[in-house]
């Protein structure tokens, strides 16, 4: 597992080289334009001195080494527009979308994932075929359209913030509980909470040969962290923060869960007839755990793998969102909070992206573009890992890498 | 595997139609393709005469509506602020009930759909995009199966270093998400690149390049692996050749199912990049749900015949590509009800784990 594991990360990090060249040439080939031209009519003369305090008249070779090389540092470089580093201004607009994305996805998964199963097991029936339905409904909806609906019916009604209205939200005299650093510690608290679960539930496993009830893993969910928030004292931070993005989330888990519903379908019919299933059946073990612990189980590798290919476009859905609900406060700025400087960046990556393409700061752009990358390569790999868990097949196959 | 005869009681055509799903989905398709062809018609016999009122770009026409001039409104429908209506005809006074020209307006039997802001006839401009939805989807679903097929085929055919290299321009394509990739582009870009048509066969390069050669790549691998493709070696094929007469026949179906979902992705990303006004496009569905957020707070409010219009049209069309899909799906793995009714060692061997892929 190990070796299979670190084969995995040498080779994301390959591709992550070469998809970094790719995007800096595409970037500086494809957009026309700089942000110096992007700043209105100005002198030739003028135009060029500014070119050259940004560094912008260079060879576009050596330009790219001298990122190539700041990336490598964490550094992807100075926003031109506003002269702060742009790794700080994508590290707190990213911490929303990492945590929508997760919180979102892992819903959409259990959501899309128990219907699926439910309406892989019962076969073709009334409540089925609309299941389905509803599924494909939802698939298809124009994301946009969605948001708009929701900002303007569902927060007009209900009062529920956007993702929006994060700057409202009052964070006192505490300069670093920013809400960035709130929802990383709600990020981080979220992936250690379930490293715990994992690591006690295969522990009891092992000891007695029994399965934890799946209520005690939703009260723990939610118990856990919960507890540890408020150790750290930001549990009432996390609840206004978790009103300012359920918006967003809930958008997210409609427009994600139809395609793992149908996905899990599919997959459940074809194990439905397996041997083994007709076996559990006749040794007469309730139809539940028949259908959860002996077919399901089967049916989540293709589910795994058609989730791998699908993350792009999901995350791609959460820019599109966020950049409806986040409105055209767009653009990234410096803040003076009393003595103490504080980047204000916009919520979220969606509207960091469009901010940047707006201002042609192509640092900004590339940096967000870089990252979005990178947290798509990370899913993937994570999934790859799961993947290479439940399937000893792909484990021992060398070289082979999981599509 | 393949029989000559489409129509053959079990042959693909046959197998589609068996999909009730898939059927709706072509009906979906039909009548989006119908309202290409009638637009125009339209426009030459029964609005000949009014393009000044039904041209989905130029047009106007505001309805005449008796509004009550109230203090307060309660029903946008019926009442008119006092303010807003000394606006627009300075002798008002509380409690009038007077004439006035609303844009937009809602449905009525001339404007079936209701009028945009601009006064706009929505129906016309819902039948007008159908013509660009169906340019950018189907040149991205085209580029798409091309770029994949040849991919995944080459992958097969030459192997080792080939399918290394093919395989890592995948990898590398999907972390540059296409639908993202083309919006940034429309934004970027200057000029009149961005046409329909260059929108969708770039959206279908890059999709094509990464998931859908991705997922056929592996159809094609375990395809390479079967019997007939040793006989073919034995008997002395080689390279394209067997490429050409023994692996590609048999990614067509799964080709098509990804050719869908490139439609799908690309119409959405199109939408949505008129959607933000960076398309030239002086008409389409994201430019009608442009017109409709865009005014909200001019207007102080969403009118929401129009964005509904646009976004049920944009749904609906890759809905309609979903549900057909399916039914390419089940072509693909030719009969999946009478495999199911196989014992599962049989079918496993039959399957190879490909038909979950997708």
């Amino acid at each position: 597992m190990a070796s299979y594991i670190v084969r995995r990360l040498l080779s994301g990090l390959l591709t992550l080289f070469l998809f970094m060249t790719l995007l800096f040439f595409a970037m500086n080939a494809l957009l026309p334009g700089d942000y110096v031209s992007s700043l209105g009519p100005m002198t030739a003369d003028d135009a060029n001195a500014a070119r050259e305090a940004l560094g912008l008249n260079r060879p576009l070779f050596e330009q790219y080494f001298d990122w190539l090389g700041s990336v490598a540092t964490f550094d992807l470089g100075t926003s031109f527009s506003t002269r702060v580093s742009v790794w700080e201004t994508i590290r707190l607009s990213m911490s929303a979308t990492v945590v929508v994305l997760t919180v979102g996805l892992g819903l959409a998964f259990v959501l899309g994932g128990w219907l699926g199963r439910v309406s892989g097991y019962k076969g073709s029936s009334f409540g089925v075929g609309s299941l389905t339905f509803v599924a494909i409904l939802c698939l298809t909806l124009f994301p946009p359209a969605l948001a708009v609906a929701m900002e303007q019916r569902v927060k007009g009604v209900t009062g529920w913030f956007g993702l929006g209205d994060f700057g409202s939200v009052d964070y006192g005299a505490f300069v670093d509980v920013t809400p960035a650093g709130v929802l990383w510690r709600v990020f981080f608290v979220f992936v250690a909470t379930s490293i715990l679960l994992w690591v006690v539930e295969s522990l009891v496993f092992r000891l007695t040969r029994r399965r934890l009830p799946r209520w005690v893993f939703l009260v723990a969910m939610v118990a856990i962290p919960l507890l540890i928030w408020s150790w750290l004292g930001i549990a009432d931070r996390v609840i206004d923060l978790a009103g300012a993005m359920s918006l967003l989330i809930v958008a997210v888990v409609i427009l994600t869960f139809g395609e793992i519903q149908l996905v899990t379908r599919a997959a459940m019919d074809d194990v439905m007839m397996e041997d083994y299933v007709m076996v559990a059946r006749a040794k007469g073990l309730p139809e539940s755990q028949v259908r959860d612990r002996h077919a399901a189980r089967t049916a989540l590798l293709p589910v795994l793998s058609r989730f791998a290919v699908a993350i792009p476009y999901f995350l791609t859905g959460l820019v599109i969102l966020e950049v409806v609900f986040g409105g055209t406060q767009g653009a990234a700025g410096l803040q003076i909070v009393g003595t103490v400087q504080r980047i204000n960046a916009p919520a979220g990556l969606g509207s960091l992206l469009f901010g940047a393409l707006g201002t042609q700061d192509y640092p900004l752009l590339i940096g967000a573009m870089v990252v979005v990358g990178i947290l798509t390569l990370l899913i993937r790999i994570v999934l790859d890992v799961v993947h290479a868990a439940l399937d000893p097949r792909i484990r021992f196959s060398a070289g082979e890498e999981p599509a | 595997m393949r029989s000559r005869n489409l129509f053959a009681p079990d042959g693909p055509v046959r197998i589609f139609f068996r999909n009730p799903l898939a059927v709706v989905g072509l009906t979906i398709i039909v009548i989006f393709a119908l309202m290409v062809v009638i637009h125009p018609l339209l426009m030459n016999t029964l609005w000949a005469g009014e393009e000044l009122i039904y041209d989905p770009v130029f047009g106007n026409d505001a309805p005449i509506v008796e509004l009550v001039v109230v203090e307060e409104v309660t029903d946008p429908t019926r009442e008119i602020e006092l303010i807003e209506a000394r606006i627009r005809d300075i002798t008002s006074n509380l409690g009038d009930v007077k004439e006035f020209r609303i844009q937009p307006a809602p449905p009525s039997g001339t404007h079936w759909f209701g009028t945009d802001v601009f006064g706009r006839d929505v129906f016309s401009m819902v039948l007008y995009g159908a013509w660009p939805s169906f340019v950018v989807g189907l040149s991205a679903a085209v580029v798409a199966a091309i770029v994949a097929v040849i991919m995944s085929v080459a992958s097969a055919t030459f192997g080792g270093r080939t399918d290394r290299t093919l395989s890592r321009v995948s990898d590398v394509l999907l972390l540059i998400p296409a639908p993202l990739a083309m919006i940034i582009l429309a934004g970027g870009s200057t000029g009149d690149f961005l046409t329909p048509l260059n929108f969708g066969m770039t959206y279908g390069l890059l999709a094509g390049a990464s998931t859908a050669a991705i997922v056929l790549r592996s159809h094609a691998l375990s395809t390479a692996q079967r019997p007939f493709i040793d006989a073919a070696r034995v008997s002395g094929a080689r390279g394209w050749y067997l490429a050409r007469k023994h692996l590609i026949p048999h990614m067509i179906p799964l080709a098509a199912v990804t050719m869908v979902s490139a439609v799908v992705g690309a119409v959405v990303a199109h939408g949505f990049a008129s959607w933000l006004a960076y398309s030239d496009e002086l008409s389409n569905w994201g430019a009608i749900m442009f017109t409709a957020i865009g005014f909200a707070s001019l207007q102080g409010t969403l009118a929401w015949n129009v964005l509904i219009a646009g976004a049920a049209a944009i749904s609906l069309f890759c809905a309609g590509f979903y549900l057909v899909s399916l039914g390419l799906k089940d072509v693909a793995f030719r009969g999946s009800e009478e495999r199911r009714q196989r014992p599962g060692w049989v079918r496993r061997r039959e399957n190879r784990n490909v038909g979950s892929l997708v």
